[in-house]
């Protein structure tokens, strides 16, 4: 008799710990990968709507930051959790660059791509002590008298990396290609005067174009970005290099349409925002939002896109 | 002999494992963009290592060499090998139990407090002179423990639990 | 008179009773969390910053703050009672903490560790609050190839330790520096040594390793003496608290090491464990009684802790000026500060002048209330090492594997911390020293970034390394630590065979007449 009770005993609690086999999503936190270091804009752009999007989901977000091979290590551990919705990844054309330089296995359609929510742009600038190249004519014509001396540092393999290499394409200026880290490593070389040109997003440099230490030579958008509006973009100066950073969020492969779903509504309310908004202008972030569908269209033309740069600028894995 | 062979046998495990990762290391891709390239460094250091193990092999070597000169004079044990081979038999448990934790721990849904608490009334009573006087304070620590990783871990840094 | 105004403002700004409140559950979580073997002050931060959201700026703000002072602080307390690191910074507090407490003193190494991370913490705020923009400038001034040379002069360092052959200790370190190389590729992110396995190609998480290097073999060779246990400890506050004389005599040593954490701070990707074992052997080196150090030398502890946590102060300086975050504790307050519309750089200092110096006095603060809780909790810590080891072991074992887990909720942190725990404790039988091995896990992969950044800049020209003054300044001290062992060895033999010989003869003239 006691041998029976004990055993359906057990049997109801390995019963109890089954758990539910259908709740309301989400039920607990959502771990939200960032595959950069903390404090350079994809983070910063992260954090930024985490804010406004936990008040929508009605569930706490834990930014996870994990660095490391242009993005592509963060972007591997996010391929490889369950498609639960319970990790998500927070991903830009880095997610694509690291692909096609073989940092990384995965490729946007090795995964459940979302939503697109905001871009970023990128700014070519200088430091002010440079006298003999603080325009963006002065920059080309020594950087094409001189082939290989003028410093840009970059991530290996990163979006930033390709940014450059478009910049080399429509100045015909070759750079000394630096190896460097992310966001604030790069400005830690420019203002420590070790590198002579950066290109690289607007939001880390803010503070120092501001107070003067950086000079801005050209943004690389379609129109001028709202954080430097005395800023010419590099089209405007005749340099077809439009490279902006769309972010956006991805799932591991095989999420449910329902998830996929909520959090194409969530990003749209996100962008939709003016307090969002506003939070997002100050640090020269905009709202680009696309659906599910449209991003799917816009990652696979981006996917080409890069795909032919990085033959063409030898980067090819 | 045996002496030798217990000194000899570590550098030149090392020295084993460090030369399969050397010739491993030759799968990597060749450098781009920048001088080094991934095989670099790893081969500098495996190269290192191997060099200092076979310094260490020559010192064994040598040692040996200069001992077996020697008259021998036989060494007192420093415990009776009793009591050695009972802390052996510990030693072994210890790993088993931590072992078997680990296993039910990644391969079944067990939850972890259950099975940390379980892990740690066994192996405190294993390790004590398993008498019933020990009894009390170790189900006093399972219980403490399970109870301060719930709080630091669950409440304070609302981790995820496997 | 503007700079005082400031400081007031701030003052005011944290002495609020909310703030004052967050920064002392802040530091007692912190000292929580770094007492853990395998939680990190990094984590417990990042885990709060979602909590700041709903708290006011300065709130938050101290939150962090108090947090990482406090983990940094709680590593000493399991470096000491227990010879396991609590965070990687602690390690060279295990030199001489863990056998001060073995001597049954560990209120009185406690004593010591507190004291020091108080006293390094407290030289670097100061720095923080008077010279922050002058300092800021070294921190941009370092090249990669000078951090790789100061990098590589702390790896070398700790193979001059006097317990083990210069040999064995240098295999330890190149097994490390091997270890840390398997994962992905710093630059390229190429995955190295994973033989395809997804799970080995994100890399080992160094916090694992630390765990399975020095806390599996240390328990196992305690499972030895599972009845064992201190019988007396001291533990009244006259032993616990070092005297005026001790601080006094080890003045030096404690503003160097402090001194030492404060720039390493300001050198971005360095880290405190670089900074403590720098610290550790400097004091060795000008120390009068360097066999001393290992054995539990006061000055062992002070120099280790003064640095470590003098390097919280050395890294919000390139954080405040330039927004240039040092360390990834660093990167995690920049983004609070972010998030409450704080930029940091060059005009943080004019636009919220309050807030900004609340946020140095935070510090100041939290290093306060640190000490206090520490003094209080000295006692109960202490009484840790009359708990017989039968249980001891089990809990601590239980918290290691959850500590690993909780890193990056992933299942093989936990078979890295069982494999390396075998690997330390065969190391250890065979007489091979764990700490380099654990350092060269650490330091290899900063070297190798900024050595392989360095090349890229110099075009694969290794000339920078001997032309940059601050290069061939660490460079050449690496060899002076390397050689001077043998020389030391080589003299001393010298030195008594002419003693022998001197003996001998004067014996003999002796004799003779």
């Amino acid at each position: 008799m006691r041998k029976m009770a004990f055993l359906s005993l057990a049997l109801l609690a390995l019963l109890g710990f089954t758990g539910p086999a259908i709740a309301a999503y989400p039920e607990k936190p959502i771990k939200l990968i960032v595959p950069f270091g903390a404090g350079g804009s994809s983070d910063m752009s992260a954090r930024l709507i985490t804010k406004e999007a936990e008040k929508l989901l009605g569930q706490s977000i834990a930014i996870v930051n994990i660095a490391g091979g242009g993005g592509g290590i963060g972007t591997l551990e996010a391929s490889k959790a369950a498609p639960d919705g319970y990790t998500l990844l927070w991903q830009h054309k880095s997610l694509i660059t690291a692909f096609h330089t073989g940092a990384s296995e995965i490729n946007w359609d090795n995964l459940t791509p979302i939503s697109n929510l905001m871009l970023f742009n990128e700014v070519v600038h200088v430091h002010k002590d440079n006298k003999d190249i603080d325009t963006l004519e002065k920059l080309i014509a020594k950087g094409r008298a001189n082939p290989e001396t003028l410093r840009l540092p970059v991530q290996i393999g990163a979006g930033a990396h390709f940014s450059a290499l478009e910049l080399e394409k429509a100045t015909g200026v070759k750079f000394h290609i630096i190896a460097s880290g992310g966001d604030t490593d790069r400005l830690n070389e420019q203002l420590g005067k070790r590198a002579d040109v950066v290109f690289q997003s607007i939001t880390p440099t803010l503070p120092h174009i501001k107070a003067g230490t950086l000079i801005p030579l050209g943004v690389g958008a379609e129109q001028r970005d709202p954080g430097l509006p005395d800023v010419p973009t590099l089209t405007e100066q005749g340099y077809d290099v439009v490279t902006p950073f769309n972010i956006g969020l991805y799932g591991p492969a095989g999420l449910p349409a329902d998830v996929v779903e909520k959090w194409d509504q969530i990003s749209k309310k996100l962008m939709e925002n003016p307090e969002t908004q506003k939070e997002m202008a100050k640090v020269s972030l905009f709202p680009s939002y696309m659906s599910t569908k449209d991003f799917r269209v816009h990652l696979k033309k981006l996917n080409d896109n890069l795909h032919d740069l990085a033959k063409t600028g030898g980067l090819l894995k | 002999m045996k002496a030798m062979f217990k000194k000899f046998y570590p550098p030149a495990l090392i020295f084993a494992v460090a030369a399969f990762f050397y010739w491993y290391s030759f799968s990597f891709p060749p450098p781009r963009f920048e001088p080094m390239g991934p095989r670099f460094f790893p081969q500098c250091i495996l190269i290192a290592t191997m060099c200092l193990c076979v310094l260490e092999m020559g010192k064994a070597a040598y040692q040996t060499f200069r001992n077996s000169l020697v008259e021998n004079k036989a060494r007192p044990d420093g415990h009776p090998s009793s009591r050695r081979s009972e802390e052996t038999v510990l030693l072994l448990t210890t790993i088993l139990f931590l072992l078997g934790f680990i296993l039910t721990i990644v391969f079944t849904d067990i939850p972890f407090l259950l099975l940390a608490f379980v892990f740690m009334i066994l192996l405190g009573f294993v390790l004590s002179k398993r008498t019933t006087q020990v009894i009390r304070p170790v189900l006093g620590m399972a219980t403490g423990t399970v109870a301060a990783i719930y709080l630091v871990f669950d409440v304070i840094l609302k981790a995820f639990f496997p | 008179m503007f700079f005082l105004e400031h400081i007031g403002l701030g003052l005011q700004l944290v002495l609020q009773p909310s703030v004052f409140l967050l920064i002392l559950i802040g530091t007692a979580i912190g000292i929580c969390v770094g007492t853990i073997p395998g939680l990190t002050a990094m984590m417990a931060i990042a885990i709060a910053i979602p909590i700041t959201y709903s708290l006011g700026p300065m709130q938050g703000l101290a939150l962090l703050i108090s947090l990482y002072v406090g983990g940094m602080t709680g590593g000493l307390v399991s470096a000491v009672l227990l010879n396991i690191p609590g965070t990687p910074s602690s390690i060279a507090t295990t030199f001489d903490g863990y056998p001060l407490a073995a001597r049954g003193k560990p209120g009185k190494a406690l004593g010591y560790g507190i004291a020091a991370s108080f006293l390094g913490g407290g030289f670097s705020y100061f720095c923080l609050l008077l010279l922050a923009p002058t300092l800021a400038e070294v921190a941009l001034s370092l090249s990669p190839f000078e951090i790789f040379a100061i990098v590589m002069c702390a790896l070398v360092m700790i193979a001059d330790n006097s317990q083990s052959s210069l040999s064995k200790a240098l295999t330890a370190g190149s097994v490390g520096l091997f270890v840390g190389t398997i994962g992905p590729d710093p630059i390229v992110g190429v995955p190295r040594f994973d033989f395809d396995s997804p799970q080995l190609s994100g890399g080992f998480v160094k916090v694992s390793i630390l765990i399975g290097l020095f806390a599996i073999p240390q328990l196992l060779s305690d499972v030895r003496h599972a009845h064992e246990a201190e019988k007396t400890i001291d533990a009244t506050y006259r032993d616990i608290l070092p005297k005026l004389r001790e601080l006094g005599q080890s003045a030096v040593n404690l503003i160097r090491s402090s001194f030492i954490g404060t720039l390493i701070g300001l050198v971005p990707g360095v880290g405190a464990s670089t900074a403590a074992l720098l610290a550790y052997n400097q004091a060795k080196l000008a120390s009068k009684h360097p066999e001393k150090f290992g054995k539990g030398a006061r000055d062992g502890i002070f120099a280790s802790e003064a640095a470590n946590n003098a390097v919280i102060g050395g890294a919000m300086i390139p954080l405040l000026t330039l927004g240039l975050p040092g360390c990834p504790a660093a990167a995690l307050l920049l983004a609070g500060l972010t998030i409450n519309n704080l930029i940091p750089g060059p005009l943080l200092f004019t636009n919220s002048p309050d807030i900004t110096y609340g946020f140095i006095l935070a510090f100041m603060v939290s290093n306060v209330v640190m000490v206090g809780l520490m003094i209080i909790l000295i006692k109960p810590f202490a009484m840790v090492v009359r708990i017989p080891k039968y249980l001891l072991i089990p809990p601590i074992l239980a918290i290691c594997v959850i500590g690993a887990y909780v890193t990056n909720n992933r299942f093989i942190d936990i078979w890295v911390v069982f494999g390396f725990g075998l690997l330390g404790y065969w190391m250890k039988k065979h007489a091979y020293p764990l700490a380099p091995m654990v350092l060269g896990v650490i330091l290899g992969p900063i070297a190798e970034l900024h050595l392989r950044r360095g090349l890229t800049a110099s075009k694969g020209s290794f000339m920078p390394l001997v032309n940059e003054p601050v290069c061939l300044v660490f460079l050449i001290i690496s060899v002076i630590i390397l050689v001077y062992p043998f020389v030391r060895e080589h003299s001393r033999k010298v030195h008594l065979a002419q003693s022998d010989a001197d003996g001998s003869s004067a014996g003999s003239n002796r004799g003779g007449a």
